[in-house]
């Protein structure tokens, strides 16, 4: 006899638990909203407005509104750190720098590695990107940032989002909003200006007498010529320093007294003619590569 | 006084030798050896009434130290001129360089000279003063 059942009925439901754990720490909040998809450590204190978004791994803490630090771990290593600032400075002629102080919202996206830093204070700021020329302020204090291939100041700032994917210069100033997207090498200008000479004279006993100067052939035409002016100024003046020399002699040796010493010999030297010349180089921005992506 | 006095008399006889020029006449090499040789006896006569100051006085002056030092530094560079060479930028500067010099130091002389009269005519403004 067969039958149709089987001979052992196995009856085995595996029901499926799901336990997820979440660790969160937060205090005095108005607005916050976070998403992460991986591991997160989050401690934030007395935010005001705070988005961010992490792929992987982070790390953040934020202390105040005005004052906080966010270190992520991510892909690529990021750190901002931003003091209250309330000062801002301009830079010379073309670059502008400024300082940045309490952002409430920002969001910030980058694959590469960034440093931003603001500071606090009178302080100038030394740049050395790669290739660049330094500027410097009136200091009381002195900040250097090396930046291998970015360096990104912003301030006064409201809302920022930016992306950034190669070298990357940019000075902004009191900028409410702004998104910027760059490619490579988005804006280069360099500004140089350099002195050939300056000519100085001398008031020689009264008289203007210059220095004569010679310079290399591509100056040519500031070359000087010796005139017979230049040389009667020095008979004249060669008399007068004799006459000088007498008269302190007297002085010197309590002799009768020869009379004021006059203005004759007035001590003032000035500056016959400056010249320099300015040397601009500027590098457009190329938008076929921004087209290609 | 005998020093001081012989270099007058030599830069007396140089600017004897000195003439004025106008305009389409050479440059001859004796007009820059005769102003280099005016400003290094000019020199040797300023170092001798300095001397004669310190001596009595007593101080220092600083800007008339550095004046002569500067001046005997640049002399170093200029040496004498012959038919044929030519007229270099630094026979022009130096001369001028160092009678500059020389001016300077005069002045700076004069007022520490101007200023010892006054303190001189003050002690004595006050000795009168105590006496009465």
């Amino acid at each position: 006899m067969f039958s149709c059942l089987p001979a052992k009925l196995l009856d085995l439901t595996i029901v499926p638990a799901k336990y997820e754990v979440e660790v969160t720490d937060r205090f005095s909040s108005a607005d916050s909203a976070s998403k992460r998809p991986g591991k997160g450590l989050f401690d934030a204190g007395s935010l005001s407005d705070a988005k961010s978004v992490r792929p992987l791994k982070s790390l953040a803490e934020g202390i105040s509104s005005a004052d906080y630090m966010t270190k992520t771990l991510a892909m690529h290593l990021e750190l901002w750190e931003r003091p209250r600032i309330n000062d801002f400075m301009r830079k010379g002629k073309g670059v502008k720098a400024f300082d940045a102080l309490s952002s409430s919202d920002w969001i910030s996206k980058s694959n590469v590695i960034t440093c931003v830093d603001t500071f606090l204070g009178e302080f100038y700021i030394g740049r050395r990107p790669s290739k660049n020329v330094s500027d410097i302020f009136e200091t009381t204090e002195v900040v250097a940032k090396d930046a291998t291939k970015i360096l990104y100041d912003s301030g006064y700032l409201g809302d920022v989002a930016s992306k950034h994917a190669l070298k990357i210069l940019r000075d902004e100033q009191v900028l409410g909003d702004y998104a910027n997207k760059t490619g490579i090498k988005p804006f280069s200008e360099r500004f140089g200006l350099s002195e050939i000479v300056a000519k100085v004279g001398y008031t020689l006993t009264g008289e203007k007498v210059p220095r004569v100067y010679f310079l290399p052939d591509q100056y040519k035409y500031l070359w000087d010529v010796i005139e017979e002016e230049y040389h009667n100024i020095k008979v004249n003046a060669c008399k007068r320093l004799y006459n000088v020399l007498q008269w302190i002699r007297r002085r010197v040796l309590g002799l009768k007294y020869p009379g004021p010493l006059r203005d004759a010999i007035a001590m003032s030297d000035y500056v016959v003619r400056r010249v320099t010349i300015a040397r601009r180089e500027k590098l457009e921005y190329d938008f076929s590569l921004e087209k290609s992506k | 006084m005998s020093l001081i006095e012989d270099k007058l008399e030599k830069l007396r006889d140089l600017l004897g030798k000195m003439r004025y020029v106008s305009e389409g006449e050479y440059v001859l090499a004796d007009h820059t050896n005769t102003f280099r040789e005016y400003a290094s006896v000019a020199l040797d006569a300023l170092k001798e009434l300095y001397e004669y100051y310190k001596a009595k006085f007593g101080e220092e002056l600083q800007v008339v130290e550095d004046n002569i030092q500067m001046a005997e530094n640049r002399l170093k560079f200029l040496e004498r001129v012959k038919y044929g060479d030519v007229v270099a930028t630094r026979d022009h500067n130096i001369i001028i360089d160092c009678l500059k010099s020389i001016e300077a130091s005069l002045i700076e002389i004069d007022k520490s000279l101007w200023l010892a009269s006054m303190e001189e005519l003050y002690r004595l403004y006050k000795e009168i003063l105590y006496a009465l």
